[in-house]
């Protein structure tokens, strides 16, 4: 595939899956996963270095398979979640978007995210980058790795799914 | 010298803001402890700057010059261990115009050289250089001052955990833990080589007062409702996938109510609690060496090594056990903001797949992105804006489990050994809250000292 559709189609996937978050529709979200999924925020050890063993280190999030992920758009949604209630309202901007490598079937894909929300009268916002791995099967693209360059990772209460 | 305690001097009556009358079955404390601003620089001034403050564990400054940055109330602080191997504090601040020397929250550092002046210290701490000094034109004065780093009052280490005092004012460490090291000791000795520390930062903060993050540790009524929502993707995880490989802990032993706990005070302010009897004790990722630590250690005590337990040392650090375990640190900023600093420490030789068995339960259940804690930090927030009711004085949370409180020890402490000064017993149904007596006396206890002592300067 020309390295100009890999980027088209790359973009679309990142921008949808955007909005799917923005507008809370998760199945929609879930949809752009693999089953076999992994999305991954490996933790700061000093300013400028991150971990490197998800299994032997502790990262700010780690979930793979795709039932990880439905179980937190399920908290979303049954509302027991004090985190998640209200919900912020979240608005995911993605850019500088990169194909690093491509096939007809499989993608690697880098990218810069900022996240604002906005939660009990106050702005907030995740920035890094992200670095997708997509792959292809009957229906499309879908993301089977997403791992997530947290820079300012001081939470402030919360971090989820949604949020980055 | 403070201007607070030079000048005009607001005397306040402590005694109003804890009400213990435990033999009427009353214990209350006062709202404004949680909303006051005047009153957590006060509890900077009088408990946090003059007690015992954890810094860290050896094994994060292993290395020769290795260190880390913390506080100790207000003030900012670097422990290091000097290229001589040995481990000091200091105030992380340039003798000549203060600047901080260590900028990140750890490293490895020969020397520190000030940015602003160029002023330039060992790692134990020494001045080695003012710049230019021969052409300064100091004074004798000058030249007789010490213009080393400011070394902390005290620093004392109790079996590789660290802590700090401002104040000389303080008892020995080992007198201050007291028996509370009972429990610590249940961590260190999971393995014949100790704890090491396991890599990779989540912190948080929350805009709440820092004793909710101190109560919360030591609650277990809240598991059952506040982590409905983490006690439901576990449910869903068996119903989904056939089983919950992260064997997170099961919150049914809230429900159930087949075990048994304990709850602790030891003197200087610090609580305890131990679960007994509690299901799914192989999930846990001290399993794996259980059968070596019962060899070591013997039946009793490898029994509260497995066993879900906590030690919050006040003020500053909780050791929390749920399933796993992790250290938390409280950094309070003011009276409605606190930062937390986590860290996991794991039984060094632990084999590989337990040690990615406690990582994903610590991040499961105690992280900011995880499925329980921003819960509490949530709740936190909730707390801190519905106690802004300032026609309210007192909530009512402290009277769970009171009629059930006795001098001394249970039956439990008596068998392993220990003398705390109040026990609560029981099944885990009893989820006391009534144990926050022993925290809140010490609280009581170093702000009328501290006062009386600001007093007697003036």
């Amino acid at each position: 595939m020309d390295k100009d559709q890999a980027l088209r189609e790359a973009s679309e996937l990142l921008y949808r899956e955007g909005l799917a978050l923005d507008r809370q529709q998760w199945d929609g979200w879930l949809d752009l996963f693999t089953e076999d999924c992994e999305l991954w925020i490996p933790s700061w050890v000093t300013e400028h270095e991150q971990i490197t063993d998800p299994q032997q280190e502790i990262s700010l999030l780690y979930l793979s398979g795709k039932s990880y992920l439905k179980e937190r758009t399920d908290r979303v949604l049954k509302g027991f979640s004090p985190a998640s209630v209200p919900m912020p309202r979240t608005c995911h901007s993605v850019t500088n978007i990169l194909v690093e490598e491509c096939s007809d079937d499989s993608m690697v894909v880098q990218s810069v995210f900022r996240v604002d929300y906005y939660h009990h009268k106050k702005c907030y916002a995740f920035f890094g980058h992200y670095s997708h791995q997509l792959v292809r099967d009957q229906d499309g693209w879908k993301i089977h790795n997403k791992r997530i360059i947290l820079m300012n990772d001081f939470i402030s209460e919360v971090l989820d799914v949604y949020l980055i | 010298m403070d201007a607070r305690v030079t000048g005009e001097k607001v005397v306040r009556n402590f005694d109003q803001y804890v009400d213990e009358r435990l033999d009427e079955g009353v214990f209350r404390v006062h709202l404004d402890t949680f909303r006051d601003p005047e009153l957590f620089d006060l509890e900077m001034e009088y408990i946090w700057e003059k007690t015992w403050i954890f810094l860290g564990h050896d094994a994060q400054i292993a290395e020769p010059n290795d260190f880390i940055t913390t506080q100790i109330g207000r003030q900012p602080v670097i422990l290091q261990r000097g290229d001589d191997g040995e481990v000091r504090a200091f105030l992380n601040h340039c003798t000549h115009r203060g600047p901080r020397l260590c900028k990140t929250q750890r490293g490895n550092a020969v020397r520190h050289t000030c940015p602003y002046h160029g002023w330039m210290f060992d790692s134990q701490g020494n001045c080695m250089m003012i710049a230019d000094e021969e052409a300064g034109g100091y004074s004798q004065a000058f030249k007789a001052m010490s213009h080393d780093l400011h070394r902390v009052a005290r620093l004392e280490c109790y079996r590789g955990f660290y802590w700090a005092s401002l104040t000389d004012e303080v008892p020995s460490l080992r007198d201050y833990l007291g028996d509370v090291t009972i429990f610590i000791d249940a961590w260190i000795d999971q393995s014949p080589n100790e704890l090491e520390w396991v890599k990779g930062d989540a912190n948080f903060t929350y805009d709440g007062n820092w004793k909710m993050v101190f109560e919360n540790c030591l609650d277990l009524y809240h598991a059952k409702s506040l982590h409905a929502s983490f006690g439901n993707a576990v449910m869903n995880r068996f119903k989904n996938m056939g089983e919950d490989e992260r064997k997170s802990i099961n919150l049914d032993d809230f429900v159930n109510a087949t075990a048994e706990v304990s709850y602790y005070n030891f003197d200087h302010g610090h609580g305890a609690l131990w679960i007994q009897n509690q299901s799914q004790q192989e999930d846990r990722p001290s399993y794996a060496m259980f059968k070596e630590m019962e060899e070591r250690v013997g039946a009793k005590r490898a029994e509260l090594m497995l066993s879900g337990k906590v030690a919050a040392i006040f003020p500053s650090i909780l050791f929390v056990e749920s399933a796993t375990f992790q250290m938390r640190m409280i950094r309070p900023i003011s009276v409605d903001k606190t930062e937390v600093y986590a860290f996991c420490l794991a039984p060094k030789g632990e084999p590989a797949e337990a040690r990615a068995l406690r990582i994903r339960q610590y991040e499961d259940f105690f992280s900011a992105s995880g499925l329980a804690t921003p819960d509490d930090t949530a709740v936190y927030r909730s707390a801190q804006e519905g106690d802004q009711a300032r026609v309210l004085e007192w909530n009512q949370g402290y009277h769970r489990g009171i009629e059930q409180m006795q001098q001394g020890p249970d039956e439990k402490a008596t068998e392993m050994g220990f003398n705390p000064t109040l026990s609560i017993h029981g099944s885990i149904a009893i989820q006391s809250e009534a144990m926050y007596v022993g925290p809140y006396r010490e609280w009581l206890k170093k702000m009328k000292a501290g006062q009386d002592s600001a007093l007697a300067k003036l």
